[in-house]
């Protein structure tokens, strides 16, 4: 699906922001891609959407390269970037103007999608409503395109709570086996429940690649009050209900992955967790 | 190379679709000028419409750049459907917008002063001679200010008219700085006054500047980014 090798990119000269880079991104997951603010996550992804040209290395989305920007690659790939703007227009008018580009594009699928997201007027100006609701409508659209490869830059910032559970609902009713999803957040605690494969940046490069199945076989979390008697112990936080602590599962007991749990371990214990993910993947 | 020529109609709806408000206010402004002054001709109108709405999309900031990017249609395909929008579109709106000058004017100086209906109505004051000079002389500007649109990301139009006149200082300087080399001292005629060029080598720099800017303004939209 995605395949990056030694990818290099800097805003300018001498200050890297993707610094060797190599990646495989399977198809058929949502991916949550994580990371510090300004670690350069927008970034990679304007990349593998074409809209940033690397310095050196290779990047292949689709099967295509992305900086040639063929028609095949964006009639399959839709981006909704952090800051957007719209055009003064109807909903019904930015549909029409646009979706003619898209062949897999359903209008059903669009008007049930803003419909769940409780946008019933079509005749809305999109310059008129509040960011939340277009940042809505843009989604309602990028999911209606049917791109097999949707890249949404922190889709939840500027969405209310109702909204960011619809939004989750949505994306898992729009997903099957032919669909990618990237989603790029600080806020991971609005993705719970929905990815199911984490890729966390560090320092201008990738640390952890893996689905979330690989991170509970190798890695087990759970809540305690005394964590003291408690072995391999790689990471815990107080919590109104004990501790909530990471360990090396070495009994294969199973645990529900915490995002924002093993966010924090990974920058807590960086090799060491990096080593037991690495090792043996299951 | 992908070429769809539905694509391109589509492009050029949209770009209608988006900015038609824009451009019904160009036409009257077109309309009003040309009935009222005759200090601005048909070359002066299309430089300015292609200052303001040349790679228009493309000149809006980063937040909205990038659904022209992403739209999928191939990069020549953009290309030429900004050619259309500014070499074909904004001659044809200013050659149907004089007509309609010309009848507000005829308009108002009956309203006015008095002109009787039944005096001859000029719709379009210029022979085609003139208006294929005209438009023909301001290509190559038209061209460079096209590439410029494209080149630059932000304000684009003022960057070029910048860019314009301290190009022309430079060349008159330059211009200066040859003759006081070549004739000395307190000799105020410039260089391009004291040589004759053959009449056809106006066209062969005209159409090579507009040639190159055109080529240039492909290989920029093939390199934008956000």
């Amino acid at each position: 699906m995605i395949e990056i090798n030694n990818l290099k990119f800097s805003y300018k000269r001498n200050k890297m922001v993707i610094d060797d880079i190599s990646l495989n991104i399977k198809k058929g997951y949502i991916h949550g891609l994580l990371g510090k603010n300004g670690i350069g996550k927008t970034t990679l992804l304007k990349l593998m959407s074409g809209l940033l040209f690397p310095n050196s290395g290779d990047i292949e989305v689709l099967g295509y390269t992305p900086m040639q920007r063929k028609v095949g690659f964006l009639q399959d790939i839709f981006f909704l970037s952090e800051e957007f703007d719209v055009y003064k227009m109807t909903i019904e008018n930015y549909v029409k103007l646009n979706s003619v580009f898209y062949p897999k594009f359903s209008e059903t699928d669009f008007y049930n999608y803003l419909e769940e997201f409780e946008i019933t007027d079509r005749k809305s100006k999109l310059n008129a409503l509040s960011f939340g609701t277009k940042k809505k409508v843009i989604i309602a659209f990028g999911l209606a395109t049917h791109a097999r490869l949707m890249i949404l830059d922190e889709p939840t910032n500027g969405l209310d709570i109702p909204s960011k559970a619809q939004f989750r609902k949505i994306i898992l009713k729009a997903m099957n086996d032919e669909t990618t999803i990237i989603i790029s957040t600080h806020q991971v605690r609005d993705l719970h429940n929905l990815i199911d494969s984490i890729l966390i940046m560090d320092e201008r490069n990738i640390l952890i690649n893996a689905s979330n199945r690989e991170i509970t076989s190798k890695l087990f979390f759970g809540v305690e009050k005394d964590i003291s008697t408690i072995d391999n112990i790689l990471y815990s936080e107080d919590n109104i209900g004990g501790n909530l602590f990471v360990k090396e599962n070495r009994e294969n007991l199973e645990s529900n992955l915490d995002i924002e749990l093993f966010f924090n371990a990974v920058f807590h214990n960086k090799e060491k967790i990096k080593s037991i993910l690495s090792n043996n993947n299951k | 190379m992908e070429l769809n020529i539905n694509r391109i109609i589509n492009l050029i709806k949209r770009d209608i679709g988006i900015y038609w408000l824009n451009y019904l206010g160009a036409i009257l402004i077109v309309i009003f000028l040309s009935a009222f002054t005759s200090n601005f001709g048909l070359g002066f109108y299309w430089f300015i419409l292609a200052l303001i709405f040349s790679f228009k999309e493309y000149n809006n900031p980063s937040k909205l750049r990038i659904q022209i990017i992403t739209l999928p249609a191939s990069n020549i395909e953009k290309y030429l459907y900004s050619f259309f929008i500014t070499f074909i579109l904004f001659p044809l709106i200013i050659l149907l917008s004089v007509p309609f000058g010309s009848v507000l004017r005829y308009l108002v100086e009956m309203a006015i002063m008095g002109k009787e209906f039944s005096q001859a109505l000029n719709l379009f004051p210029y022979t085609w001679a003139e208006t294929a000079y005209q438009i023909l002389t301001i290509l190559p500007f038209v061209s460079i200010v096209f590439f410029g649109n494209i080149y630059f990301n932000k304000k684009g139009g003022l960057k070029i008219l910048l860019s314009f006149i301290a190009f022309f200082l430079f060349v008159v300087s330059i211009d200066a700085f040859i003759l006081y080399l070549i004739r000395g001292e307190g000799n105020n005629l410039y260089i391009t006054n004291q040589i004759q060029f053959p009449e056809y080598t106006k066209y062969i720099v005209s159409y090579g500047i507009t040639a190159f800017f055109l080529f240039l303004s492909y290989l920029r939209i093939k390199e934008k980014e956000v």
